[in-house]
């Protein structure tokens, strides 16, 4: 598995909020693990939240002895709502904060992931597609028909979002897998990126990169040209050829 | 949150925070300048690095501070302080429509109509001046306790921003959302008369016409579903109230009221004639007979609007399809709904009727408001103690500041300090002066202007500009002003030469007190550096050295060293610990490593062995000769190992091979056999 992770403050914040995590040796049951989180909250609230979730995930899923790869990531993302929820209720500074996240994992040729919020998991090869569904109002709204994508697209509430760790004691989190085949690429990132990127040049970016790692600057370059109005955060993972299922 | 006691703009006083909305805090303050009670409602932290939203709050707030009305919480200042972003409002004391809804559980029509119309009152002169609020709901509408609805936050409320919120923050707002804000479309003013319709909704059943868990759910419904005509539960409201609200709630933007002008018409029209049917309800024909006719005013607006969206509306409209049977029936009922003209002399008594009704109504109001005084978020006792009480102004002259504010606060008078200056007559610290006589009487709670002493006054001088003086003589002439010199700095300079001022702090021509210290610079002249040994390095080394000592490399020779290896410096221009100018170029020579003569090779044939090795010799070669017998005549030389005309390090050997002696008889012959040999020719 080769990947690269990367993020920006942007143009126009002044603190980075993201917070973009990789690891490809084995934390627990996971083999390995890719994690975006896209933190909220005034002064160091937000980047605390995200940084913080990131923590306690990596270290749950080391002491997990789940051996089952949904039970453990999804526990350790709900025990991780718990402690930004009791940090933020101990320290003023931090209440009200929250984060996204969208975390995954890659153990024999399937890819297991799960998010919260608005964070996105892309699938790349012959086209993109968004295989998170994002936990906003705007997207859900979307889904149950109430409004056209197109109207999703530019809409001012675009920032509200439906679900968050650190938002209640008992968060929602959604489990996914994907058996991956040659030439898949899988893009993570937050909502500073596909705000700012359309799919479609997310996807040429990727594909015209020489590496992951030259695309995914590109990519960071390209959401700052046009605009860079929130923080970048995003990981690319190329699995190698042993690791995707043959056609 | 902020401590009390800070002060804002150095005006406006923190002094207990009354609230907290998803954006703001909102804390009552004192506005130290004008001397009354504010509102100041504080940005959160979370948006204070969101430039974008920022730019929108100040720029939305300077656009509502420029509304005065009395329907609206009036903004008086917008600011930024230690990056803290502010807006300062009127301070209104009393409740929330919601908590005063939620008090009474629901409200009469009479007290219905009422409110509404100053909420639409309130409204439409935001309108009026192209201000959309964009989120009226009850808990932007404030009750005070004199009976005055106020409407508030107008502009800021729901101000785009990129700063990512959790959805439950907005549940309070996506109950009166209108679909088209749902939809992220464009609002405008007929957005706002939707929510003021879900408002008086709520005024008359007590509750919001949809609710549900999430965001999501309420906000579809918004889109998607009719909403319930309030008379299902109120048997009993008016039938002009009914259609008004019917009408404000319509999910297209152009059948509602198109401005609050029309909508307030219909409202004061429902208070003298309930159950008047002079709503005109816009309706689409459908499979009924009835026809409706559309105000060719009403018409002539819709045609006016310019719709960038032509294609996307059509396919909206077609999907809701909005004509509900309840509406049909009724209007079957009712017939033909044309617009009420009112013949002048019903105005005349429409106008007292509503006069007296209003009256009623206010006086219901208060009463409620009373009752529910312990919802009050701002406890009384602060503003209202501006009574007429009237008290005495103490002379505060000749006071510290301490014992001034102790004998104002003792007949409730404010204290504040409107200038500082220096006064010969009292010391630093006391009361030179009040701005208010000494026993005037004044109302309890005003301020008193108070100027401070700060002082003597002292006798100032001008630095004089002893720049390029020496020392000692700048020293002189600034002591001969009265100033005293301080101990001075010494600094290097290209410009001043050594010994010379540079400068002086505080500089020429500054007006100081006397006495007042006074710091030289004085010139060292240029920057001296000191050579560093070079000889023994290797050259790159060398100009390293010379760049680590601020001096630069000058010109580079080689020279033969017999002493040196190649490359290494062996003698230096400058010598080393020597002090010169900073950036001085310092040459330096490199050996070549020993010399080495080159000499030509003589030409060695047909020279005797002695001559040979003499010809070596003053060339400045060593010869080493071989015998061999040959046919080239005895004692001569056959060859030579260097080739004549070449070049040879001095002192080289060369070998030279010499002909052996032969038999006499073979020597004619041999002779001649041994050159034709010896040209190697045939």
């Amino acid at each position: 598995m080769k990947t690269f992770s990367i993020t920006d403050v942007g143009m126009v914040r002044q603190v980075n909020q993201d917070y973009v995590y990789t690891t490809n040796h084995p934390l627990g049951p996971l083999p390995n693990l890719f994690v975006v989180a896209d933190g909220m909250g005034g002064h160091q609230a937000g980047d605390y939240a995200s940084k913080y979730t990131v923590e306690v995930l990596k270290r749950e899923l080391k002491q997990s002895r789940e051996n089952d790869i949904e039970k453990a990531l999804v526990l350790a993302i709900k025990t991780a709502n718990r402690e930004i929820i009791k940090a933020a209720s101990k320290d003023s500074h931090l209440k009200g904060m929250g984060t996204t996240i969208v975390a995954a994992t890659m153990v024999n040729q399937m890819m297991y992931f799960a998010n919260v919020g608005d964070s996105r998991l892309y699938l790349i090869n012959q086209g993109i597609v968004q295989l998170t569904k994002d936990h906003s109002l705007v997207e859900e709204m979307v889904r149950l028909g109430g409004i056209k994508p197109e109207e999703a697209k530019h809409h001012p509430d675009k920032n509200i979002i439906t679900r968050a760790i650190g938002a209640k004691e008992n968060v929602e989190v959604d489990f996914y897998e994907h058996r991956l085949k040659k030439g898949d690429i899988i893009l993570m990132c937050t909502d500073g990126l596909s705000n700012m990127v359309e799919d479609d040049e997310l996807f040429h970016i990727v594909q015209g990169g020489r590496d992951i790692v030259e695309a995914a600057e590109s990519l960071v370059e390209t959401a700052k040209e046009n605009g860079g109005t929130d923080n970048i955060g995003l990981v690319l993972a190329e699995p190698f050829a042993d690791e995707v299922s043959v056609c | 949150m902020l401590k009390e006691g800070i002060f804002l703009g150095k005006r406006y006083e923190i002094l207990s925070r009354i609230g907290s909305g998803g954006m703001a805090d909102v804390y009552k303050g004192k506005d130290h300048k004008l001397n009354r009670y504010v509102a100041i409602k504080v940005l959160k932290s979370d948006y204070r690095t969101d430039e974008v939203f920022i730019q929108k709050f100040l720029s939305e707030a300077q656009a509502a501070a420029g509304l005065m009305h009395p329907n609206v919480v009036n903004v008086y200042d917008v600011g930024q302080d230690r990056g803290l972003y502010y807006m300062v409002m009127e301070l209104v004391e009393g409740i929330t429509l919601k908590e005063y809804i939620e008090k009474k559980g629901k409200l009469t029509a009479k007290e219905t109509i009422s409110i509404s119309i100053q909420m639409a009152t309130g409204i439409q002169a935001a309108h009026n001046q192209h201000i959309i609020h964009r989120d009226i709901k009850p808990q932007n509408i404030i009750i005070s306790k004199e009976g005055k609805v106020k409407v508030t936050d107008f502009g800021i409320a729901r101000a785009t921003t990129a700063t990512k919120t959790i959805s439950g923050n907005i549940m309070g707002s996506v109950h009166y959302t209108s679909p088209e804000q749902a939809r992220g479309a464009v609002v405008d003013e007929k957005s706002d008369i939707y929510s003021a319709g879900v408002t008086m909704y709520e005024m008359i059943t007590g509750h919001v016409p949809f609710d549900g868990d999430s965001t999501v759910t309420v906000a579809l419904k918004h889109l998607q579903e009719e909403i319930i005509s309030p008379a299902k539960e109120v048997p009993d409201i008016p039938y002009s109230l009914e259609c008004i609200i019917m009408k404000c709630t319509q999910k297209i933007p152009e059948h509602r009221y198109l401005n609050c002008h029309d909508l307030i018409l219909d409202l004061k029209r429902s208070l003298v004639n309930p159950d008047g049917d002079f709503v005109n309800m816009f309706s689409r024909s459908s499979g009924t007979d009835t026809t409706i006719v559309m105000p060719t005013e009403e018409m002539a607006r819709i045609q006016e609007r310019d719709y960038d969206e032509d294609d996307d509306y059509d396919d909206y409209d077609d999907d809701y399809d909005y004509d509900s049977e309840n509406y049909d029936s009724e209007e079957d009922e009712q017939g033909g709904r044309k617009k009420n003209d009112v013949d002048p002399n019903m105005k005349k008594i429409m106008k007292i009727l509503m006069i007296v009704a209003a009256a009623v109504i206010a006086i219901g109001v208060i009463f409620m408001v009373g009752k529910a005084a312990g919802l009050f978020k701002i406890k009384p006792g602060s503003a209202q103690t501006q009574t007429e009480n009237k008290v005495s102004v103490p002379n505060l002259v000749g006071m510290t500041e301490e014992e001034a504010k102790a004998a104002l606060s003792k007949k409730n008078l404010g204290y504040y300090v409107s200038g500082r200056e220096a006064s010969d007559k009292y010391d630093k610290g006391i009361i030179i002066r009040q701005e208010t006589a000494a026993k005037k009487k004044v109302a309890k709670n005003s301020q008193i202007n108070v100027v401070v002493s700060t002082g003597k006054k002292q006798k100032t001088v001008s630095v004089p500009d002893v720049v390029g003086q020496d020392e000692a003589s700048a020293q002189k002439a600034l002591e001969a002003v009265g100033l005293v010199v301080a101990n001075s700095e010494a600094q290097y300079s290209d410009t001043v030469a050594e010994g010379k001022v540079i400068s002086t702090s505080p500089s020429a021509g500054a007006e100081v007190e006397e006495g007042a210290k006074v710091t030289m610079v004085v010139s060292l002249g240029v920057e001296k550096a000191t050579v560093p040994t070079l000889t023994g390095l290797a050259a790159a080394d060398a100009d390293a050295a010379l760049a680590a000592a601020g001096l630069a490399g000058g010109n580079v020779t080689e020279e033969y060293s017999d002493e040196y290896e190649a490359g290494i410096v062996m003698n230096q221009g400058t010598e080393p610990d020597k002090k010169v100018t900073k950036g001085t170029a310092v040459d330096y020579v490199v050996s070549k490593g020993p010399e080495v003569e080159m000499v030509n090779v003589p030409s060695l044939t047909n020279m005797t062995e002695d001559a040979a090795l003499q010809a070596l010799e003053d060339a400045g070669l060593a010869g080493n000769v071989t015998y061999q017998s040959s046919s080239v005549t005895p004692g001569y030389v056959i060859s030579q190992s260097a080739a004549p005309g070449s070049q040879l390090e001095k002192g080289t050997t060369v070998d030279i091979v010499v002909s052996e002696a032969q038999d006499s008889s073979q020597d004619g012959s041999g002779n001649g056999d041994g050159t034709g040999e010896g040209t190697g020719e045939p």
